[in-house]
């Protein structure tokens, strides 16, 4: 039986070893003589700033691995590049970084840049992509490469299937959409989007075609179109402009949703949730999480309004919670139209209530239940 | 061919000190060294003995594949199950769970537990991670001295 790690092969050594920064991994090749070389047959690179003394010193250490001592005709199957620690970043300086590392057969890039820093234009095509996480960078020449060509294509990612863009900025919304559909075989997105140019073109995009494959969207911005996430499984909205929330498209697959209303969510004082809840004929598990100080600044749509009982509450809807719920009136109408009308539901849940929980108990103790299995859970 | 495999209803492992664990197919499938093993047999009940892994391993293992199998779990139920699961770990277990892994031709399991491992080395000092591995230096202290100095930058 195997009793210390010497047994192992060197593949699962280097497994270990994929997983640290590189300046670290650099520093097993004196453990001892067969570690020596391992550090250096390990295909991902991973080279964050901050463990370095300074700007200067950082772009040395990033050529001298991916041109010296690395052998240049190894894979790069992952490329995580973190440079925010110093303001003096030029693109041009890891240029030739870049090139190299996207010819290698690069799987998985990260890129945590400093504030606003512009995206080389040559990785908007990148056919082996499989995982692409952008942090604190522009989407600009994307934008004037647009203008002047006006052809799509140019955004190629067919292979990608995550897409995490994390305060990345967009020079107007409608490059939003054109960038997110070059990226037809996504199954996870989570978007923190800022654009500049934000008045002009307000306009919310109409008739786009859904991303097919996404399972999972968290959307934290107001330019992300939701009709480009309407086939996910899974949705969790931190941010949403009015505009889009009233042209909510149908979401049919769609079984797990959480809405986080914030300061930033809550403009407006209609919601308008139970309405659209007819727009998610599946869900099965909705949570809402109000982290609003003002009352009443997000208002629940009354029952009396609605004609028909959406569909995922009379068949599909099992759990229910709510976050922050503060025990106002249309917060109360809410809770009540869900209980009567969930047939199949099986718990519903309140955190960090701000009343009395006696008094919450007393107010929904006249409610009929439509599911006589439902509980009421407190947290 | 097909229809014999999925005849087999119930998998008995023998781990290293004896102990049997009975488990359903779908368990195992991320096991590559004993799918291989069942796909070469026809019979309706199987039985595998594990002469590499021990029993408290083995039942590790199999929790880990019983919850990553499930199709009723959620990602983030499974990913706070692997949190907790690495929790309760010393640093020991790791290691032999990786060797167990590694053996048993586990992808994920094998994935995961090099990950925790890399997580305990991460900003460690050389000393740290040859205590931990077990490693014995095979380098003079002259050889040593050498290659800190060539590969300086790494040290600071």
């Amino acid at each position: 039986m195997a009793d210390t790690i010497s047994d192992l092969p060197d593949s699962i050594l280097c497994h270990i070893l994929s997983f640290l920064p590189t300046k670290h991994a650099a520093t097993t090749s004196i453990l001892s003589k067969r570690w020596k070389p391992l550090w250096l047959s390990v295909l991902n690179l991973n080279f964050d700033d901050e463990a370095f003394e300074n700007y200067k010193t950082f772009r040395k250490f990033v050529y001298l691995i991916t041109f010296s001592l690395r052998d240049k005709t190894l894979p790069i199957h992952s490329f995580r590049f973190k440079c925010s620690a110093y303001n003096s970043f030029q693109p041009n300086d890891f240029n030739p970084i870049f090139n190299f590392v996207m010819q290698r057969g690069l799987r998985n890039l990260n890129l945590i840049m400093f504030h606003r820093i512009k995206l080389p234009t040559c990785i908007f095509s990148f056919k082996t992509l499989e995982e692409l996480k952008l942090s604190d960078v522009q989407i600009g020449d994307f934008d004037q490469r647009f203008s002047d060509i006006g052809d799509l294509d140019l955004v190629d990612f067919p292979r990608v299937k995550t897409l995490h863009l994390i305060r990345v900025y967009f020079k107007s919304p409608k490059y939003v959409a054109k960038f997110l559909l070059g990226f037809p075989n996504l199954e996870d997105l989570n978007t923190e989007l800022c654009v500049s140019r934000l008045r002009k073109s307000l306009l919310p995009i109409e008739n786009l075609d859904a991303l097919p494959n996404l399972v999972k969207a968290r959307i934290c911005d107001s330019y992300t179109p939701m009709c480009l996430v309407c086939n996910a499984k899974i949705l969790h909205v931190e941010e949403l402009l009015p505009a889009s929330w009233t042209r909510l498209p149908l979401f049919n697959n769609l079984t797990h949703m959480k809405l986080s209303f914030n300061p930033w969510f809550c403009y407006r004082d209609s919601m308008w949730l139970l309405e659209k809840l007819q727009q998610i004929p599946k869900l099965q598990h909705i949570t809402i999480i109000q982290d609003c100080k003002d009352a009443d600044i997000i208002s629940y749509k009354c029952s009396e309004d609605l004609s028909t009982v959406p569909e995922c509450l009379s068949s599909h809807l099992k759990t229910c919670c709510i976050t922050g719920f503060r025990g106002s009136k249309h917060e109360f109408e809410f809770v009540k139209y869900i209980m009567q009308h969930s047939k199949v539901l099986e718990t519903m849940t309140f955190k960090s209530i701000s009343i009395p929980k006696f008094e919450l108990l007393m107010k929904l103790s006249s409610c009929t239940k439509g599911s006589a299995t439902c509980k009421l859970l407190f947290d | 061919m097909a229809a014999e495999k999925s005849s087999i209803k119930i998998i008995t492992l023998i781990a290293a000190d004896g102990s049997v664990f009975e488990v359903e197919p779908n368990i195992v499938k991320e096991m590559k060294t004993v799918q291989s093993y069942i796909d070469e047999l026809d019979q309706n009940t199987v039985s595998i003995p594990l002469p590499n892994v021990f029993g408290n391993d083995l039942a590790m293992i199999i929790e880990y594949c019983k919850k990553h199998a499930s199709e009723e779990e959620t990602k983030e139920a499974k990913e706070e199950f692997d949190f907790e699961f690495v929790k309760r770990m010393k640093s020991d277990d790791k290691l032999r769970l990786l060797q167990a892994a590694s053996y048993l031709n586990m992808e994920s399991f094998l994935q995961f537990m090099a990950k925790a491992i890399a997580a305990e080395i991460e900003n460690q000092s050389v000393e740290f991670v040859r205590d931990y591995f077990q490693i014995e230096s095979d380098f003079t202290p002259e050889e040593e001295a050498e290659l800190r100095k060539e590969n300086e930058w790494a040290f600071k």
